[in-house]
């Protein structure tokens, strides 16, 4: 670990942080725990909204070439009376 | 002049006329363009085209009762006429019916499988399940 070469126990140190060995690190967790939740709660929130923008573009994309279909077919009946 | 059924209308001045119905309905001026289908309907008595372009006005004016007999009436000019089976589509599925839109649309990609009136049926066939995926 690069911390060992510049200051010594450094490693050991971050080590047992990361570990869980202290109070520190519980107490992180425990807030890592918390922001989980937020983050998971906002990525839902994220997701739905995306879901739900997916779907209007869907269903513009769908009245588009509903429009674009219908007009089509008209020409196409018109250009056909001989 | 029209080949055949005994018509004597030009057939370009009768398209001009569809053309410029069209232009009416996209631009909401439904009076307008009623007339103007109507005229096509009296010119060309025996061809389904001016009940159809009728049932388009009707159905986007929201009268969906008189868009279908527009495209029943259609449909007994021209049994065959794949455009009238999707627009009768159209209208059913405005009206809820969910069961005969699909089996007009069905029956109008039986009659043309390809080509623009193959495209109208298909993305409102897409509709339909869209519609009965959201319940």
């Amino acid at each position: 670990m690069a911390g060992n070469m510049f200051a010594p126990g450094l490693g050991g140190a971050l080590g047992s942080l990361i570990g869980g060995g202290s109070a520190f690190s519980s107490g992180l967790a425990a807030s890592g725990f918390a922001a989980n939740a937020s983050n998971l709660a906002a990525a839902n929130e994220l997701l739905a909204v995306a879901k739900q923008s997916n779907q209007e573009e869907e269903a513009t994309e769908l009245a588009s070439n509903l429009e674009k279909s219908r007009h089509e077919t008209f020409m196409a009946v018109i250009q056909n009376i001989t | 002049m029209l080949k055949d059924k005994g018509s004597q209308a030009p057939v370009n001045e009768i398209k001009l006329m569809l053309e410029a119905g069209c232009v009416y309905r996209y631009a909401k001026r439904y009076r307008e363009a009623r007339d103007i289908f109507q005229g096509v309907r009296v010119l060309l008595p025996t061809r389904e085209i001016g009940d159809l372009a009728l049932a388009g006005v009707s159905m986007d004016e929201g009268k969906l009762n008189e868009a279908e007999t527009h495209c029943l009436r259609a449909l007994e000019l021209n049994r065959a006429s794949a455009a009238a089976y999707a627009q009768l589509g159209e209208i059913q599925l405005r009206q809820n019916n969910s069961t005969g839109a699909r089996q007009s649309l069905q029956k109008s990609m039986e009659i043309s499988p390809r080509g623009p009136t193959a495209a109208w049926a298909t993305t409102l066939l897409k509709l339909a399940s869209h519609i009965a995926s959201k319940g």
